[in-house]
C-alpha cells in the first residue's frame, strides 16, 4: 500500500514536473495561447454576438475541414495549389541560377541584373496578373507566371547576397587546391553559400504561396478548376462561411508544415549541423 | 627529443627551391589616383627543407610576400621561380595555412576536409581514407575525424588545416600567423607540433610572425621586413632614395642566421642576444613587445656567444 502510494506520488510529480516543462518551452505556450484564443472564438460565435452566417463556431469550421477532406474537394483544390507553387518555385529557381550566374560570370551583365532586381522587386506579384491574363491567357499559366515571377526576386538577391559573402578564404583554399572555375563553384562557392539560398528558397515558398492563392482568386472567378484560392473564393459566393475558414486553416496548416517540416528538416540536415547557421 | 642541425653545412649542400628576384608590389593606392609600394627590392632564395620565418612590423608586407609566393598576388615586378618555373598561379605545390579559422570546408567533416584536397590534388579514392587519416594522426585529431569545424577549438581547427595542407605533399608549407588568434599555451604546443612536423616531413617551411621568440625558437633564418611608407601613410616613390643614400629602397631590413642548437629555449644562452639584435631591426614602434622570459640570465650569458650571423639586405640571398 505504502509503495503504490509512493509510486502515485511519483508518478504525479512527474506529471507536474513534466507539465511544467511543457509550459515553460516556447512553443508550448504559443500551442497554450492558441488554445485560448480557439475557446475566445467558440465562445464569441456561441453567444451569438455577431450573425452565425458571418462569424461561424470554430467547432463548426473544423467539422467542415473534417467533411471537405472526406469529401475530396478541399484536398483537390490544395493538390492543385501545391502543384502550381511547386512548379512555380522550381522554375523560378533555375531561372535564378541562371540569372546570378550570369550576373557573377558576365561582368557588364551585373548591372543589368541588379536594376531588374530593384526594379522589380518591390512589385507584388498580384499587381502583374492582369497584364499576365493578357499575355499568357486566363487560366493556370497565367497564375504559374506570376508565381514566378514573386519567386524570382528573393531567390536571385540571396543567391548573389550568398555568393558575395563566401570568405575569401574559402575561395583562395580552394584555388590553392588547383580547383577552378566549375569545380571551384561546385564545391566551395554553392555549398559555402547555401545558408543563403535555403533562406532565399524559404522566402520564395512564401512569397509564392501568397501570390499562388491570391491569383487563383482572381482568375478563379471564371474558371472551372482551381486550387485554394478559387475554393475561398467560390465558397464565399455561396456564402458557405465554415467552408471559407476551412479553406483558410488548410493554407495555414501546409504552411505550418512546409515552414517547419520541409524547410526546418532540410535546414536540420545540412546548415544547422554544420553549424553556418545561428537559428537554435 | 634533441634534433641537433648544423645549418651552415646543411645549406651548403642545400637545394634552392625558391627564388625571388627583385620582387616589387604596388597596389592601387585606395585613396584614388597613384600606387602604393608595399614590396620593393626582394631578393630571396629559399632552400629546400629550411625553416625561414618573416618578421617585421604590422603593415610592411609579409603577407604580401607570402601571397606572391602562394600565387594569389601577381609581382609588379621581377619575378618567383619554384624549382626553377615562373609561379604565375596558386598551386598544389605551395599550400597556404591561413591565419583566419574560417579555412576549413564547414560542411565537411575534418575527415572530409582532409579527403577533400586529396581529391583535388588527384588522389584514388582507394587511398585517400588512409592518406587523410594518417596525416590528422600527426597532428593528434584521430579521435575527431567525424567532428565538422564548428564542433572543434580554434587550435583543433589550425591543426586540420596543417594536416590537410600537408597531405597534398606540397614542396612548400606557407603559414600566415597560422597561431596569432591562439591562446599562449595552445600557440606553444602547436609550436613544439609544426617542429615535430616539419623534422618528420622535411617540408620546407616559410612562417609569418609578428612574434620574435617564435621566430628564433622555430626558424633556421629570419628574414626581417621593414616598411616602405612612413608613418603618415604618404607614398615613398619606389626606388627612391634612403635618407639621401643612392641605394634603392628595399623591403628587406636583415635576413638572420639562426644557428642556435634546438631544440631552444627562451633562457639558453645566445637567445637574448638574437632577440635584441630583431627587436632593434624590426625598430620600435609603440606596440608593446614583450622581452623573453628569464631575459636577464640570456643577457648574462649571450654576450659571450653571438648565435647570429646579420646579412643586411639586397645580399640576401
Ligand atoms: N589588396 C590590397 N590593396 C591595396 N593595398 C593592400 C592590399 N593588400 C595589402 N595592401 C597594403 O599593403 C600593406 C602591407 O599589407 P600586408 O597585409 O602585407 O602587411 P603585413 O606585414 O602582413 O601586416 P600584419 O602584420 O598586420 O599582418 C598594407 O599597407 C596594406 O594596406
Ligand atoms: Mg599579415
Amino acid at each position: 500500500m505504502r509503495l503504490i502510494n509512493e509510486a502515485r506520488t511519483r508518478l504525479a510529480l512527474m506529471a507536474r514536473s513534466w507539465g511544467q516543462n511543457l509550459l515553460r518551452t516556447h512553443l508550448a505556450r504559443q500551442v497554450a495561447w492558441l488554445m485560448a484564443v480557439a475557446a475566445g472564438w467558440e465562445a464569441l460565435a456561441r453567444a451569438s454576438v455577431y450573425p452565425p452566417i458571418l462569424f461561424p463556431r470554430l467547432s463548426d469550421v473544423l467539422a467542415t475541414l473534417v467533411t471537405e477532406m472526406r469529401t475530396g474537394e478541399i484536398l483537390a483544390r490544395t493538390g492543385w495549389s501545391l502543384g502550381t507553387i511547386c512548379t512555380g518555385v522550381a522554375l523560378a529557381v533555375a531561372i535564378s541560377i541562371a540569372a546570378a550566374g550570369i550576373a557573377l560570370g558576365i561582368r557588364p551583365l551585373r548591372p543589368l541584373v541588379d536594376a531588374l532586381l530593384n526594379v522589380l522587386h518591390p512589385l507584388p506579384g498580384i499587381a502583374v496578373l492582369p497584364i499576365f491574363l493578357l499575355w499568357f491567357g486566363t487560366g493556370a499559366p497565367a497564375v504559374l507566371a506570376v508565381v514566378v515571377f514573386s519567386c524570382i526576386w528573393p531567390m536571385v538577391q540571396n543567391l548573389l547576397a550568398g555568393l558575395e559573402a563566401v570568405p575569401r578564404t574559402q575561395i583562395e583554399v580552394g584555388r590553392n587546391l588547383g580547383l577552378r572555375r566549375a569545380r571551384l563553384i561546385l564545391f566551395v562557392l554553392i555549398p559555402a553559400s547555401l545558408p543563403y539560398a535555403l533562406a532565399g528558397l524559404r522566402l520564395a515558398w512564401a512569397r509564392g504561396w501568397q501570390t499562388a492563392v491570391a491569383g487563383e482568386m482572381v482568375f478563379g472567378a471564371g474558371g472551372g478548376d482551381g486550387g485554394l484560392g478559387w475554393f475561398i473564393y467560390k465558397r464565399r459566393f455561396f456564402l458557405e462561411i465554415p467552408a471559407v475558414f476551412a479553406g483558410m486553416l488548410m493554407i495555414i496548416i501546409i504552411g505550418i508544415l512546409v515552414e517547419h517540416v520541409v524547410f526546418g528538416t532540410l535546414e536540420r540536415l545540412t546548415v544547422r549541423r554544420w553549424g553556418m547557421s545561428r537559428a537554435e | 627529443m634533441a634534433v641537433f642541425l648544423n645549418h651552415h653545412q646543411r645549406r651548403e649542400g642545400a637545394e634552392p627551391l625558391l627564388a625571388v628576384n627583385s620582387l616589387y608590389k604596388r597596389f592601387p593606392s585606395p585613396r584614388g589616383g597613384g600606387e602604393l609600394t608595399v614590396l620593393a627590392g626582394v631578393e630571396l632564395t629559399v632552400y629546400r627543407g629550411e625553416f625561414l620565418s618573416i618578421i617585421g612590423r604590422s603593415g610592411c608586407g609579409k603577407t604580401t610576400l607570402l601571397r606572391c609566393i602562394a600565387g594569389f598576388e601577381k609581382p609588379s615586378r621581377g619575378s618567383l621561380l619554384i624549382e626553377g618555373r615562373e609561379i604565375t598561379g596558386p598551386g598544389i605545390d605551395r599550400m597556404m595555412v591561413f591565419q583566419e579559422t574560417d579555412q576549413l570546408f564547414l560542411w565537411l567533416t575534418v575527415l572530409g576536409n582532409v579527403e577533400f584536397a586529396l581529391q583535388a590534388a588527384g588522389v584514388p579514392r582507394r587511398e585517400r581514407r588512409a592518406r587523410a587519416v594518417h596525416y590528422l594522426e600527426m597532428v593528434g585529431l584521430e579521435r575527431f575525424l567525424e567532428y565538422y569545424p564548428h564542433q572543434l577549438s580554434g587550435g583543433m581547427k589550425q591543426r586540420v588545416a596543417i594536416a590537410r595542407a600537408l597531405s597534398v605533399a606540397p614542396r612548400m608549407l606557407l603559414m600566415d600567423e597560422p597561431f596569432a588568434a591562439l591562446d599562449a599555451m595552445t600557440r606553444n604546443v602547436l609550436q613544439q607540433e609544426l617542429l615535430r612536423l616539419w623534422q618528420e616531413t622535411k617540408i620546407t617551411i616559410i612562417f609569418v610572425t609578428h612574434n620574435i621568440q617564435e621566430a628564433i625558437i622555430q626558424s633556421d633564418r629570419i628574414l626581417v621586413l621593414r616598411p616602405l611608407l612612413p608613418a603618415n601613410g604618404a607614398n615613398t616613390p619606389c626606388g627612391a632614395a634612403d635618407n639621401g643614400s643612392q641605394r634603392p629602397l628595399s623591403s628587406i631590413a636583415a635576413l638572420i642566421e639562426n644557428t642556435l642548437p634546438r631544440p631552444r629555449r627562451p633562457d639558453m644562452p645566445g637567445f637574448g642576444a638574437i632577440w635584441r639584435q630583431l627587436n632593434l631591426l624590426i625598430g620600435h614602434d609603440g606596440e608593446a613587445r614583450t622581452e623573453p622570459e628569464d631575459e636577464a640570465e640570456a643577457v648574462a650569458e649571450s654576450a659571450a656567444e653571438p648565435a647570429g650571423a646579420i646579412v643586411l639586405d639586397g645580399k640576401a640571398t
